[in-house]
Parts: structure tokens; sequence; C-alpha cells
């Protein structure tokens, strides 16, 4: 299995996916870090830009 | 050779003396700790020290440590030698004060050595008290002095043995076995301390051997680049964070500091601290200005960056410390030494002079790493969310004991049902939410959770959508699950299943994927075991008499009205009184549908549908494919081939490779040509042949205003009631 940690954006290779018990993250630290901006309401879904052309799906941190 | 007896000044000092060692000798925890190993292996420390002091102005290069078959120890150094002409006040040979009186070693007389480790300054009279027997050899003018103790005591007066060339001190020692616990030495203790002193004595080589039968080893250690390559070998086999080992190093006001520091990807926090070679183990006044001089340093640099933008992101001193290795080594004049184990530095002025010394360095290095230092913050700003995070996530299930509710937040809905299997949780957001979903629900299953967005306007550029404050906290909450490493829980899962319920627009899009990326990052195991949901609530709900119809999307409704609007319907074309109705209907109605939404994209690109249809071709009747501007030129092509062809003509003409660009791109180069692509052309050409075939002529799709006479009209009969 192969992913991209959302925080450190670390490449990650696993065969298995119990060898990464912080999926989608490297590890617990890039998790609570991670946690800690949805506690304190840092993601946001960007939106229709004003000019009314439609905004990208994706999602991002502050 | 002075002997006290010949002198017959074998006075009260002398009987002090004597007394003095014998004290060592009845209380040793006093001296060097303890008796056990660490006792055991402080003696060899303690001579150690002596070579190191030698060292440390330059006067020793190689220091061998020897253990011996029978657990003695050797300890061999290239030094000047310990004095050995006769003591002004003691009347006996300077070597003989140092070992047999408590405090006589040299480094108190500070003209000898401007700083020295040793253990307080006990000296090797202390090694010599304890030991069954020593041996000293001073390699010092040529000759060789020799000197035996036992117990601390003189067997017989320095005498001198032979010649030499070699100049030194040689001490040879047995622990005595009445006093210690055990006298088995340990190479891998005594090799770490070794190794020590190569790192903090930059250029010094020592060498450590052992001679016992079956554990014969030898290394040496000698280190150019010191406490640097002492950094390197703690972060061996660790992923650093940046590349280059931070290095400080500064004299002032007697004292000098030197630190080397380097972070890795680790949690742990590990700072070395020495004071004169001795490990200073339970800190001090040193650590102390260290860690103020680290968390003031990359907090200003944070700052002045703007690297932190949050004031609640900004990093504590713990924070700073997470995955530092470092070494910082002092070298004090008088060191004070306080604590437990002794090893506690209490020079109060060391403080500031290690802090200003280590502030100016650290941000020399911030401003010329700027790279590095971001890498350097960014895992600060991390180690402190994660706490912050965990901090959180605790008092999220600690709140939970502390409510009569069972913690559950006010604005759920609860079902009554406490077979999880059967319960279904729905997370809704949006206007027409909360309140309907509560009045339709099965109370027995199903709760409702009403969660609101938030609008949140960047910079005015666009308007984002994120979640209200605490509303992920409130899902944890009525989930039950807790949250985090180790705080996650799936079997606490109070529902069987977690329904997603926003409504159908972008806004309601943009909140349904917030949430589903916040349980696929925090909750994957209900993802992956499937119990998270997504409802599709219906957007319209269309009906016509006592009949009811939902819609789910705007392309269903448009087909939904069509075919409402088509039943019963009769279209009949005035110029020959064509009659279309049903299938018929249907079709060209589906055709012209067609053909205004491709007209929509063509004059979305800036041409008047009326003027690209105008620009059918009089033979083929296809529609332009592409428009080629060269200069005030406008070329219209209908298809790919024409289009080819004309480009090769136009390399063939230009002689040489021609750039093209899109209407509207950004280009670095002038293009020779611009073109803009119709899509859509391949599409109308189908729409307006079938629409031909059927009879109507394109010119009828616009209403013409000379001749007002429309082109059809519309019957309709009363038959139609129903949804087809």
């Amino acid at each position: 299995m192969h992913f991209t940690c959302p925080g450190c954006q670390k490449e990650m290779v696993v065969s298995r996916r119990e060898e990464a018990p912080d999926f989608p993250f490297c590890g617990p630290r890039c998790r609570m870090a991670d946690l800690d901006r949805w506690f304190t309401g840092d993601y946001s879904v960007p939106g229709e830009p004003v000019d009314g052309l439609p905004g990208d799906l994706t999602i991002e941190g502050p | 050779m002075a002997d006290v007896r010949e002198n017959g000044e074998y006075s009260a000092d002398n009987i002090q003396v004597l007394e003095g060692l014998e004290a060592v000798r009845k209380r040793p925890a006093m001296y060097i700790g303890d008796i056990s190993d660490a006792g055991l292996h402080h003696l060899v420390y303690e001579v150690v020290d002596n070579a190191i002091d030698e060292a440390m102005i330059g006067e020793c290069e190689q220091i061998n440590v020897k253990i011996c078959p029978d657990n003695s120890i050797v300890v061999l150094d290239d030094g000047r030698g310990i004095p050995v002409d006769i003591h002004k006040t003691e009347g006996i040979p300077a070597v003989q004060v140092i070992m047999t009186i408590l405090h006589a070693g040299g480094k108190f007389d500070r003209s000898t050595y401007k700083v020295s480790g040793g253990l307080h300054g006990v000296g090797v009279s202390v090694v010599n008290a304890l030991s069954e027997w020593l041996e000293v050899e001073v390699f010092r003018d040529g000759k060789i002095h020799f000197q035996a103790y036992e117990r601390g005591k003189p067997m017989g007066d320095l005498t001198v043995r032979g010649k030499t060339e070699r100049r030194g001190t040689r001490v040879h020692f047995k622990p005595d076995a009445d006093i210690f616990e055990t006298t088995e030495f340990h190479y891998k203790t005594l090799v770490r301390r070794v190794r020590e002193l190569a790192y903090l004595n930059p250029g010094v080589s020592l060498t450590l051997k052992d001679e016992r039968p079956g554990r014969e080893q030898e290394e040496t250690f000698c280190y150019e680049d010191g406490l640097i390559e002492f950094v390197r070998h703690l972060n061996e086999n660790k992923g650093v964070i940046h590349p280059e080992i931070i290095h400080v190093k500064k004299e002032a006001a007697g004292h000098i500091v030197e630190a080397a520091l380097q972070y890795n990807d680790g949690f742990s926090e590990a700072i070395f601290t020495f004071c004169n070679n001795i490990n200073t183990h339970e800190g001090g006044t040193h650590l102390s200005g260290f860690k103020a001089a680290l968390t003031r340093s990359l907090n200003n640099y944070a700052k002045r960056q703007v690297l932190v933008k949050k004031e609640s992101d900004i990093p504590a001193g713990d924070d700073f410390r997470e995955g530092l290795t470092a070494v910082l080594s002092v070298k004090v004049p008088e060191p004070q030494f306080e604590g437990q184990t002794k090893t506690k530095l209490g020079n109060r002025d060391v403080q500031g002079v290690v802090e200003q010394a280590v502030g100016e360095g650290l941000a020399r290095f911030l401003e010329e790493n700027p790279k590095s230092s971001r890498l350097i913050i960014d895992k600060a700003v991390t180690a402190k969310r994660a706490r912050e995070a965990a901090r959180k996530a605790r008092e999220l299930v600690q709140r939970k004991g502390a409510l009569l509710s069972g913690g559950l937040p006010g604005k759920l809905a609860d079902c009554s049902s406490k077979d999880v299997n059967s319960t279904e949780l729905f997370i809704v957001e949006g206007d027409s939410a909360g309140g309907t979903a509560k009045q339709g629900r099965y109370r027995m299953t199903q709760a409702i959770l009403p969660i609101r967005g938030k609008i949140l306007n960047v910079e005015k550029a666009r308007i984002d959508k994120m979640l209200k404050h605490n509303e992920i906290q409130t899902i944890i909450q009525a989930l039950g699950t807790g949250i985090g490493v180790d705080g996650f829980d799936v079997t606490k899962l109070r529902y069987g299943k977690i329904i997603v319920m926003t409504d159908a627009d972008v806004d309601g899009s943009h909140i349904r994927t917030l949430l589903l990326t916040f349980f696929f990052r925090h909750m994957a195991e209900l993802v992956s075991n499937g119990s998270i949901y997504i409802a599709q609530p219906p957007l319209y709900r269309l009906s016509k008499r006592n009949k009811e119809q939902y819609i789910h999307s705007e392309k269903e409704k448009e087909a939904a009205l069509l075919a409402l609007g088509i039943d019963g319907t009769v279209l009949v074309r005035s110029s020959d009184g064509a009659r279309f109705e049903d299938e018929s209907l249907a079709e060209v109605l589906e055709l012209l549908s067609s053909l205004e939404d491709r007209a929509a994209i063509i004059q979305r690109m800036g041409i008047m549908f009326r003027e690209y249809v105008d620009l059918r071709h009089p033979e083929t009747r296809a529609f332009p494919f592409v428009r080629v501007m060269r200069g005030e030129e406008s070329l219209y092509f209908y298809s790919h081939e024409e289009f080819e062809d004309y480009r090769a003509r136009l390399v063939e003409e230009l002689e040489r490779e021609i750039v093209i660009a899109d209407l509207g791109d950004e280009v670095e180069e002038a293009p020779d040509i611009l073109v803009q692509e119709f899509r859509e052309s391949r599409a109308i050409s189908e729409a307006v042949e079938k629409l031909e075939s059927l009879g109507f002529s394109l010119d009828s799709y616009f209403p013409s205003e000379e001749n007002g006479e429309a082109v059809c009209r519309l019957e309709y009969n009363s038959s139609g009631d129903d949804f087809p």
C-alpha cells in the first residue's frame, strides 16, 4: 500500500494496512496535529470565487 | 627524597592527612556517591579527569586506559607529569601530597588550571584511599619516579627507577574489595565515558583496552569536530529534520560555552550537558540558559518570518525540544555542584552567559538557513498542535463522565433503542435539515444531530465553507468513540449507521466533503467497515393532482418537466401542418434543448450563435471546427485535416516552425497564430441535421422580427393527466 501522509506529505509504503496504524498519517504526531486543526476549525472547503467561476473541491489547511 | 619521618616532622598535620583518608574509607559514599558499580567506575573517571586537565591546557594528546586481567586499572597520559619536587608547606613530594591529602589537587590553584574537571576536587587521593594498592609512575625531567601505596598509605618513599625520554603520568590501581560491593569493571560503562571525553575534548585521543581473558578488545576515540561529531553520533540511524548540525562556541566572562544541536524526527528530547567535562545529569543553570535561549530565539524568528500565524499556535519550550538532540558543554573556573548526585550546576552567572551565547549563535543560524529554520519551526508547531489535540481529546471524554446526560451534546435528538446494530445517526446540515428531520424520524432507531456550517470569506476572493466552532467535538461526543491516538475505540460506537445528510447544493456537498474527510482521517475504521452513509435527499418534489414524484437532480427535473409538458401536447408546424406529439415531439424538444445548450457554450466563447451558424460551410454544411487568427485576419476551418493543411502551408511559407497559442492563453513568445477551437461543432452539426431531417430549417431556430409569423403552434388535449 502506498500513500502520502496528509500532515507532512511523507510518502509511505507498507505491505499491509496493519503496518500503518495511523493511516492515512505517517504516525501519531501528524495524526494529532491534524486533529487539532479539526478542533480549531482550520479546515474549510474553498467555495465559489466571488467572480462566479466554480472553485476547486479540494480540502486545504490554513 | 624527603620523607616525613626523616625530616622529623611527623606533625599533627600529617596525622590529619591519614585521618582524612581514613574518613574516606569509613564513608566512601560521601566522596564517590556509592560503593556499587557507579562508585567503582567513578575511580577511573577521577584518574582520567586528571589527564584531561592536562589536555585542556594543551599539554596532553594521548590518554590510555587499560582494564588489567585482575580488574586493576592503568591510566597513562603524555602530559607534563605530576610534579615531584618537595611541596612547600607539606615538606613531601608534590605527587605524594596529591595522592594522600584530600582536596590537594593542583586544580585548587587557579593559576595551574583555569578550569578543571574531577569529582568536585576530591581528587585522586580518594582513589588511592579506596584502592587495595596503587602505584604511580611519573615520567618527568628524563626520569621515572615511582611510589606505591596500600589503602592510601605510602609503601616507601618516591624513588627514581630509571631514565626515560617520555613524559606523563601512569597510575595503576586496584579497587579495594573490602570497600566495594563489586570490583568487576564493565567495558561498556567505561567506553561510554571515554568516548564522551573524546567528544568533549576535540583533538585528544583516548584509548580503552580490555586485557581480561576472553574479553580482549581495544578502541581509540579522537574527534577533531568534538561536539558536532557527538551530536552526529547521537542522531545516527535517526531521521534528521535538517542536514546541518548547529554549532555555537563563545568565550565570555572567563567561561567557555559550546553547544551543538540538531533535530530528528523523533519525539524525545536528548540534551546532554557538561560542566568542565562532568556530565551534569541533573542539569542546572547552564541548561536553563540553553533552554531559555532556544525558546526565545526560535519564537522570535517564527514571529518575524510569520511562520506562526495564530497566537494559539505559538509553541512552548517543550515543543521546541521535541526531537532535539543537543550537547552543551561549559567550562567554568569555579563550578558549584548541587543536587542529589552533585551533578547539577549551581553557578548563577552561567545562566546568562549561556543564554546570550546560544541565543546569538542560534539567531545567526536561523537567518542563514531559512529552509532548515522553517522545518524546525514547523516541527515545533506540529508538536504544539498535537499536544493541544491530545488535551482536548481527553477533555471530551472526561466531560462525558461529568454530565448527567451521559455527556451527549444538547442538540442531539437521540433514539430510544439501545441496540446499536439497528440504530442510525443522521448528521444533518443545512436550512431544511434539523427541524424537518426531527419531525420525520422514527424515534426508536433514528437519532438526529444537527450541525451548522459557516461561511468564511477569505480575502473576499471566494466564499469558503467550514464547520462551525466545536461541531467536530459535538460529533465525536455523539458517536461516543473518543478520538485520537489511543483515544478512538470503535467498539464504543453508539450507532450502527452514521448517515451524513446535507443539502443537495454546492454548500451541502462542501460540508459533506469536510465530514467525510474527517471520518477518513480520524475514524478510518468506520469508513472501512462500512458504517458511514451519505443520504441523498431529493431536490424537488413534483406533484400534480394527487401524484407525487421526487427529483434528485437538475437533469432529472428537466426530463420530468419535459415529459410533463409533452403529455397531451401537439406541435403543429405552420408551413406544412405536420404534427408532432408523444415520441416525435420529445425528439424535437430534446434536439432543441441540446442545441440550446451548445449555443450557450458558443456564446460564452465570445461569438453570437447567429454569427456562428452563418459560418456554416455552403457545400459540406459543416460548422466551423476551429478559428485561426493571424494578425487581423480570421480564418475558419471545418475539420482537423483542413487545419493541418493550413498549418503545413504556413510552415512552408515562413520556412520555420510556427508558434501556435490558444486564444486567451498567456504566452511567453509572440505566437504566429491564435486558435480558438469549437469543440461543440460536431454536436451542433448532428442536432441541426436531425432537425432538418424532420423538416425544420435552421433559420426557424431564430425568431425573425420581419415576419412575425410563428413557425409552429401548440395544441393541447386534456387526456394527459398522469405522469409518464
